[in-house]
């Protein structure tokens, strides 16, 4: 053979490089590659491998924690609420209640403030000025009279029994608007009524004081409002709200 | 031999063709050989294959020929395919092995596949040689092969940044968990003795929450129990919707 190293004379010069370079690939080093891939491939795959299941176990108990968490956080808010609630009572109640008093009242108040949304310290406010939280209490006119209204709440026994049938609870006499645990549902209940009814709070204490249609009266009249009872239960509100700190 | 004397052989098998060349080839049949070369394979759309079992070339120039035919032939989007398995031809075509198609035996090549596929398109793989690879395929497989492993590498990294980044969710959360439960904790000690709620202290807590689950009882009990009321009041009562 003459000569076999031919070159296309009319390729450009780059191109005629290109074509003449052959890489080679030996035979040992096909297999040396061969080893090295699969090697690769198997630790790839087999840290692939762990790596999800570790992801899984991972994922179950982020899942599982961050239940426990919620339900954590939940009664630590139920905590809280009960916490505020019950030594804002023992403040008020001193010993004026038994302690078996104080635990109805607390849980009583509770149940009702997470139902209806309300804080309250509002309530125990209300029951220090109505009553100084004495489940007895009797007003007075400044007479000396009996003005009819009973218990923690000052409620008189017409609109207890009022508030009563919208709750189901049956009121028959006074004796039972002496049990502290119904007086503190009607009376909470009532006076949540009232503020729902003029969408204030201060408005709906004073109707709470003095009775809705003498309030619309004076209203109607143009007659002085009592703002002085509002104003001191709202006083008393935020002593204790400075004391047992704000609601979560 | 004469100049002007060659020796080819004609087969018509309608899609494909099977020349076959004879004898040794100098630089003098070459004017020849490109002439009824040309002549032959002047058809669209067929498939040449040319026997050169039986010939030896004596001059470069006979790449350079099978080289303008091979242009040729896929202008016309035709096939040339060669056909030897000499020692001496596979040195000859050596350097231009993965630009032509070069079969053993007409067996082999209508066997070839996927095989031979690859090797036209610069593949060839000899227990001889290795395998050899022209330029651009050696660097598209790099690259293939690269592209190949770093996927597979970050698809692993990713993996493990989404470990690293759930081990701190959990941490996190365990923290969490242990502020909630030490909170508990103190809401319990602040509540007073459990006694004056009508509960029984628990004796001898092991866990800490153990000593928080009489508490916690007691609290979800009180939620039931006011939940189950809750269904009877809210028909009859709409709840305050301002609050202070």
């Amino acid at each position: 053979m003459n000569e076999l190293e031919w070159e296309d004379p009319w390729a450009p010069a780059w191109k005629k490089r290109w074509m003449q370079k052959i890489v080679g690939v030996s035979q040992t080093w096909v297999l040396v590659a061969l080893l090295c891939g699969t090697g690769l491939l198997i630790w790839l795959g087999v840290t692939w491998t762990l790596n999800s299941w570790h992801l899984q176990e991972q994922e179950d108990h982020l899942a599982s924690l961050g239940e426990d968490v919620d339900w954590l956080r939940q009664r630590e808010e139920w905590a809280q609420g009960f916490v505020r609630t019950r030594l804002a009572v023992l403040e008020v109640a001193k010993r004026k209640m038994t302690a078996r008093q104080v635990g109805v009242l607390t849980e009583t108040l509770w149940q009702q403030s997470r139902t209806y949304g309300f804080d309250p310290l509002l309530i125990v406010a209300v029951m220090q000025v109505e009553s100084s939280s004495n489940p007895w209490a009797r007003g007075k006119f400044r007479s000396g009279a009996e003005s009819g209204a009973l218990g923690l709440m000052q409620l008189k026994l017409g609109t207890a029994q009022l508030m009563g049938r919208a709750l189901g609870i049956s009121i028959q006499s006074e004796a039972d608007l002496m049990k502290p645990e119904v007086n503190l549902l009607l009376g909470t209940y009532y006076l949540l009524r009232l503020i729902v009814r003029y969408g204030n709070v201060t408005k709906g204490l004073m109707a709470y004081n003095i009775g809705p249609y003498a309030l619309e009266k004076k209203v109607r009249n143009g007659g002085r409002l009592p703002v002085g009872y509002s104003r001191k239960i709202l006083v008393e509100y935020r002593n204790l709200v400075q004391k047992f700190g704000q609601l979560q | 031999m004469r100049a002007d004397l060659i020796d080819v052989s004609l087969e018509d098998y309608g899609h494909s063709v099977l020349i076959s060349l004879r004898g040794t080839f100098t630089s003098e049949q070459i004017p020849a050989l490109r002439e009824k070369l040309g002549s032959i394979t002047g058809e669209r759309r067929r498939t040449y294959l040319m026997d050169l079992e039986h010939c030896q070339f004596r001059d470069a120039s006979y790449l350079e020929l099978f080289l303008d035919l091979l242009n040729q032939v896929q202008g016309r989007e035709g096939r040339l395919a060669f056909i030897f398995s000499q020692e001496e031809n596979w040195q000859f075509f050596r350097r231009w092995s993965n630009v032509f198609e070069i079969h053993a035996s007409l067996e082999d090549f209508s066997r070839s596949g996927l095989i031979d596929a690859l090797r036209r398109r610069g593949v060839t793989f000899s227990k001889r040689t290795g395998i050899r690879l022209s330029t651009g395929m050696a660097l598209f497989l790099a690259i293939v092969l690269a592209g190949w492993i770093l996927t597979l590498v970050s698809m692993v990294r990713f993996q493990e940044s989404e470990l690293r980044l759930r081990e701190r969710q959990i941490l996190q959360l365990e923290d969490r968990q242990r502020v909630l439960i030490r909170n508990l904790q103190d809401l319990r000690s602040a509540v007073g003795p459990l006694r004056d709620l009508g509960l029984l202290e628990a004796k001898n807590p092991g866990h800490p929450r153990d000593s928080l689950q009489i508490w916690i009882d007691y609290l979800e009990a009180l939620e039931k129990k006011r939940k189950d009321s809750t269904g009877e009041m809210a028909q009859e009562s709409s709840p305050a919707k301002d609050h202070p």
